[in-house]
């Protein structure tokens, strides 16, 4: 059964669980692979600010300093799977995370979901992040 | 009491279980509001404030009072700026300093010790590796190797000159002032005379004030619980069956929440345990689908035991309709991947205003909250 919020990384396991039994996967392995990588770093980057200059066209501007919004320390991935999203060309990596904001809430549970298109560079499939809406 | 040995692989309701029924319920971590009824005092570990009437509980009365005066003094500096409310400032001051809770604030709204964020010198600190020159050679941030965010809406120096106002006619603009720097905040988040009452425009402001997707999904999370926190339910137009169940519900206000506990016919000891060990053996109270196994028992309805298949019963009410779309004694779900029901992990029920009643996690009693203070919102199930 799903753990309740709060019970630490004691619960991940079973929210990863949860997202696999209900969300099969639909990309092959090295898609998938490809995607999570990307979609937690360029989630920790959005929340952390460490990292943002490996993705300039997500994070313009980036060189000039930020604070970040959630603590690096306290900031955690749950669980996190990526799918297609409609199409072959498009994916999404949804996550769930935690995270301590500047005031000290703790929070975890958080959900995101990230959207990529699938392009061709050099004959390599890259999957390239969408902006944020 | 039996222990039950759980396997982690039956997830939300399978609708096997045997012995005892399957457990539920979460919320965030974070103090959740309640208007409209008394938290327990935090001596029962979910650091609830009392509410004092027309105050939102969780933000100490004195910072309330200076976000409601930035509000009527903001219209002076930035004229053209549109749906500013106390909210707005109430979700970032949360964020940013959780409301200054924990110093003294004095009657002229001066705040001590002053709040000072990390040093943001490039070394590291919180995450930051970039350098930020010193502006103000300390005078705000007590520092000149830097700057650090200071007061309760955590302005950096440079910022604060472009914005800073005296609020309080003592002859200073203070950042580390409660009245002073909410006007600052309002002044910056109304930038050149947004409409704040446009989603798109109040994501725009909040976004400049830090920029991070994230930040203003946290934000605005806030923001919106504090606004349904701020009206009380409204239940004179609620009757019959509806009013039936959501008067159960509420008459168990302050039961405890226990991992696996609650019935048909009210309160009783859990189970042991949720994945991080809590037991519900020595609790007698509900967990969020016994809570409301009970409520809709007292009108002659058998809900099953678990959260998700609850989500199974009535009409379902989509999640892409939003929360407007609930009526007063709907069911509320929520799920890690909203949509896919099996990963349904909580349950409540909605009375109105924007609230559920609930039982949301070990450690917390039943209560009223937001129906924005869980993520995944994942729709409703309506069955009267």
């Amino acid at each position: 059964m799903l753990p309740p919020k709060g019970e630490g990384t004691a619960g991940d396991q079973a929210i990863q669980k949860a997202l696999e039994a209900a969300w099969p996967a639909d990309l092959s392995v090295s898609d998938e692979r490809q995607l999570l990588a990307a979609g937690r770093a360029l989630l920790r980057a959005d929340a952390t600010g460490t990292g943002r200059g490996k993705w300039p066209e997500v994070f313009p501007g980036s060189n000039r300093g930020l604070a970040p919004a959630f603590s690096t320390a306290r900031f955690r991935i749950q669980a996190a799977i990526a799918r297609r999203d409609g199409r072959p060309d498009r994916a999404v990596v949804h996550l769930v995370w935690a995270g301590t904001d500047r005031g000290g809430t703790y929070t975890d549970g958080r959900i995101t979901d990230l959207y990529f298109t699938r392009t061709s560079q050099e004959g390599a499939s890259v999957w390239v992040p969408q902006p944020r809406t | 009491m039996r222990r039950v040995r759980r396997r982690l692989g039956r997830w939300g309701c399978i609708g096997v279980v045997v012995l005892l029924s399957a457990v539920c319920c979460a919320a965030p971590v974070s103090n959740a509001i309640s208007a409209y009824v008394a938290l327990q005092s935090a001596a029962n570990g979910d650091g609830g404030a009392v509410v004092d009437g027309g105050t939102a509980a969780g933000i100490p009365p004195r910072m309330l009072a200076a976000y409601k005066k930035a509000v009527q003094q903001v219209g002076k500096q930035v004229p053209r700026c549109r749906g500013m409310r106390w909210p707005i400032l109430a979700g970032i001051a949360k964020v940013e300093s959780n409301h200054a809770i924990g110093r003294a604030v004095s009657a002229g709204g001066d705040i001590r010790p002053k709040i000072y964020g990390v040093l943001l010198n490039g070394s590291g600190a919180g995450g930051n590796t970039t350098v930020f020159p010193d502006t103000d050679n300390g005078r705000f941030d007590g520092t000149a190797s830097g700057e650090r965010a200071v007061g309760p809406f955590q302005f950096l120096p440079s910022t604060w000159e472009g914005v800073g106002q005296d609020a309080g006619s003592d002859g200073t603009a203070d950042p580390h002032n409660a009245d002073d720097a909410a006007l600052g905040a309002a002044i910056y988040l109304c930038g050149d005379g947004r409409d704040l009452s446009q989603r798109s425009q109040l994501k725009a402001a909040i976004f400049q004030y830090n920029r991070s997707s994230e930040y203003v999904v946290n934000v605005l999370s806030w923001i919106d619980q504090y606004a349904a926190a701020a009206k009380s339910p409204d239940l004179k137009d609620v009757s019959g069956t509806v009013r039936t169940v959501i008067d159960a519900a509420l008459s168990q206000r302050g039961v405890p929440y226990s991992w696996g506990g609650g019935n048909a016919s009210g309160p009783s000891y859990g189970i042991c345990c949720s994945p991080s060990g809590k037991s519900g053996t020595a609790t007698k109270g509900f967990d969020c689908s016994g809570l409301t196994t009970y409520a809709y028992a007292k009108a002659g309805i058998r809900l099953p035991r678990t959260a998700a298949a609850q989500a199974g019963v009535g009409r379902r009410i989509p999640a892409s309709s939003g929360t407007s779309a609930l009526e007063p004694g709907d069911l509320v779900f929520y799920a890690y991947a909203p949509g896919r029901d099996s990963t349904i992990y909580h349950v409540g029920i909605y009375v109105g205003g924007g609230q559920m009643v609930n039982a949301p996690r070990p450690g917390t009693v039943v209560r009223l909250d937001p129906v924005d203070a869980m993520s995944g919102y994942a729709g409703g199930a309506r069955l009267l």
